[in-house]
């Protein structure tokens, strides 16, 4: 018996089995347990999920209630202990994208291969430019941080709501986002400076950019 | 109030510090994400004690972080969302 194959084996397995082909097990009881002391109680991050990537509160609505409607349905793929937020953020991510973000007028696509290529090649050091002062964010009122989140792509936009705001690890925003753990890094690093670039154009706009 | 919002406009710009590595780039934000290694981790603090724009990036990136967690609203569930999950599961 090669083992090694066997694990290969269940991976694939695993990774090819789609929600569909699962058999249902548990009794209906069991899964409205699992369902409430579990899935519930995550419905703030979910919503505010849900709103800051469609801006509407009756599309967040949906888009809540379409997530909870999937999860009651696949819940026998759901492994009880593993993290939950990470599994419902992820089914959430990928409703939006199927249904609400082929309709939504959105801007145009980010070239991430231009992007990561940039982020790991070795030769390219990256230039610390620190015009931005720590005092400013220290007493920055929330208005110009919320809208500079707002005004980012929603890839970016999503990516720092994972990490700052709902606090996943890198490995669970690669799971949520079906994306390598390198390209969590390198968007995460391109939002980063798109948000503060964001913040200087606020400042700019207010007229404090000109040089004396 | 238009005072202080001058002040605080002025304060965002600053000058731009001058270059460090890409390398530390990357630590910087394993450092604030809480996902580097205690060696990464080390490493890192000892050399912003002696690299001050990594120093200056980390002091700015990390404000951003606190204050997105911090004063990004909070929107409020609807009341009748969870009721209208559970009829609609009822169904
Ligand atoms: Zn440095």
């Amino acid at each position: 018996m090669n083992s090694l194959k066997g694990a290969k084996l269940i991976i694939i397995l695993y990774k090819g089995t789609t929600l569909e082909n699962n058999k249902s097990e548990l009794d209906k009881a069991t899964k409205d347990t699992l369902f409430e002391k579990e899935f519930m109680p995550l419905i703030g991050p979910l919503y505010n999920f849900a709103y800051r990537l469609t801006f509407d509160e009756d599309d967040a609505n949906d888009l809540v209630q379409e997530t909870y409607l999937k999860a009651y349905r696949f819940i026998e793929s759901y492994e009880k202990g593993t993290n939950a937020k990470a599994w419902l953020f992820r089914i959430l991510k990928n409703s939006f994208i199927n249904e609400y973000r082929k309709n939504a007028k959105l801007p145009g696509k980010v070239d991430y291969q231009e992007v990561e290529s940039y982020y790991n090649s070795d030769d390219v050091d990256e230039p610390i430019t620190t015009d931005l002062r720590v005092d400013a964010f220290k007493d920055m009122i929330g208005d110009e941080v919320a809208n500079a989140l707002n005004a980012l792509d929603v890839d970016f936009r999503t990516i720092i709501i994972l990490c700052d705001l709902e606090g996943f690890t890198y490995e669970e925003m690669a799971k949520i986002l079906d994306i390598p753990i390198g390209t969590v890094r390198s968007r995460l690093h391109r939002a980063r400076n798109l948000m503060k670039d964001k913040l200087r154009e606020y400042a700019k706009n207010m007229g404090y950019g000109k040089k004396e | 109030m238009k005072e202080a919002i001058t002040n605080l406009f002025l304060k965002i710009l600053g000058k731009k510090q001058g270059y460090c590595c890409k390398d530390c780039v990357k630590n910087l934000y394993s450092v604030m994400d809480g996902e580097a290694t205690k060696d990464q981790e080390e490493y890192f603090r000892s050399h912003i004690n002696e690299c001050s724009p990594c120093f200056n990036r980390y002091e700015i990136d990390k404000s951003v972080k606190e204050v997105l967690k911090l004063k990004v609203e909070h929107k409020e569930v609807p009341s009748n969302l969870i009721a209208s999950i559970k009829n609609k599961l009822n169904q």
